[in-house]
């Protein structure tokens, strides 16, 4: 799930690159060669989390919350 | 008479002319010196007058329509007369933006597509054209912006990213609309830059070459296509109050610092910006073609 948290982390820190995320989910995993595995967890548990993110997220915020989604996802995972 | 009238030309006097340190915006700006006058030169015609339907009977595509400028486009086209198909890869931003205009089946459209995708964009005005009969305005306005380090240090998924929406997606957007429009004798492009296309700016190395691109794409094109009808502008805004500037704004307190830095104390409003897209799209700009329109509320110009 390395690549997926990677994928969240910038997520959580840039909401432009949260946005290509979030509306191209399928698009993203291509180019970060996902697994099928990987790629139903970054449309499943990753998406729902990045959601329901502040707009932004607080600088001060920002590894806290990463923190966070990367325990989610390793659990989904 | 609707809620447009309440242009620049409503301030009174001792308005305009108040040392104030915010200039706050009318509810809704007409085109201020544009959509004012007829263009039969209609006797008594004053600059408080505005005329509706300036995109009666037009078919338009509002790319990025779920959101921002794109939302406030779509709104004014539909307040105007046009059919707009609200084109967006977030479907829920674009059905959203459908609720809020309470546009009926025979006037609004929804096109959930990725632009980035040839396939797609060629696919959204093949159906917009077999639904409304036809292709009048595209107006481009999806974008997407990632903040990036210094130009040595951007990654290339940043780069791509951003330059397959902004510009590949944008190009393609006009690849498969213009042939339309000459099928239809004559059309109207707008395409939405941005000032960091115009000056740059460091926190995106991609975002803001992109944004030049269009500028120029939009020169080009118009050379090419202006003598078949098709009409081909460009508008760079400078700060606009979005969900996307607000996003990439760090805090509220940046934000609000920002417009603290601006000469009118306040960034723009989406309106603002579509109400200059709905003049260059209707037959009111039909001497224009090629033209590029900063609209930043002085903020270049009183730059150090």
């Amino acid at each position: 799930m390395d690549k997926v948290i990677e994928i969240t982390n910038r997520a959580v820190a840039d909401y432009g690159f949260r946005q290509a995320v979030m509306y191209g989910a399928n698009d993203i995993g291509r180019r970060w060669g996902l697994t099928q595995a990987e790629q139903a967890v970054l449309e499943g548990t990753a998406l729902d989390l990045l959601i329901s993110l502040p707009v932004p997220v607080p600088p001060a915020d920002i590894p806290m919350e990463q923190a966070r989604l990367e325990a989610e996802i390793r659990a989904a995972g | 008479m609707g809620s447009s009238d309440m242009g620049l030309d409503t301030l009174s006097l001792a308005e305009v002319s108040k040392p104030c340190a915010k200039m706050t915006a009318p509810k809704m700006l007409g085109t201020p010196g544009f959509g004012k006058i007829s263009l039969a030169g209609k006797a008594g015609a004053h600059l408080g007058e505005v005329m509706a339907g300036r995109l009666e009977n037009k078919v338009a595509i509002v790319t990025g329509g779920g959101s921002g400028i794109g939302r406030a486009t779509c709104q004014r086209f539909l307040d105007e007369g046009a059919k707009v198909v609200i084109a967006d890869r977030n479907r829920a931003g674009a059905e959203a933006t459908r609720a809020l205009l309470e546009g009926g089946d025979d006037t609004t459209a929804v096109s959930v597509v990725n632009i980035s995708d040839s396939g797609q964009v060629k696919q959204m005005v093949d159906e917009t054209v077999s639904r409304f009969g036809k292709l009048d305005v595209l107006v481009n306005g999806a974008a997407i912006l990632i903040r990036t380090p210094p130009l040595a240090e951007v990654e290339d998924i940043d780069w791509d990213l951003t330059m397959d929406t902004n510009l590949k997606g944008l190009f393609y957007c006009c690849k498969y609309a213009i042939p339309a429009m000459i099928a239809n004798g004559a059309g109207s492009i707008v395409n939405i830059s941005s000032m960091s296309g115009v000056r740059g700016v460091a926190y995106s190395v991609p975002y803001a070459v992109s944004k030049a691109g269009v500028i120029h794409l939009t020169k080009i094109a118009a050379g090419q296509y202006t003598s078949q009808g098709i009409r081909i502008n460009c508008i760079a805004p400078g700060g606009i109050d979005t969900p996307q500037m607000r996003g990439s704004t760090a805090s509220a307190e940046a934000f609000q610092g920002r417009e603290g830095g601006h000469p009118m104390g306040r960034v723009g409003r989406p309106e603002e910006i579509a109400n200059l897209i709905l003049w260059l799209a209707s037959d009111e700009a039909s001497y224009v073609s090629g033209s590029t329109y900063i609209a930043d509320g002085g903020s270049w110009a009183t730059a150090e």
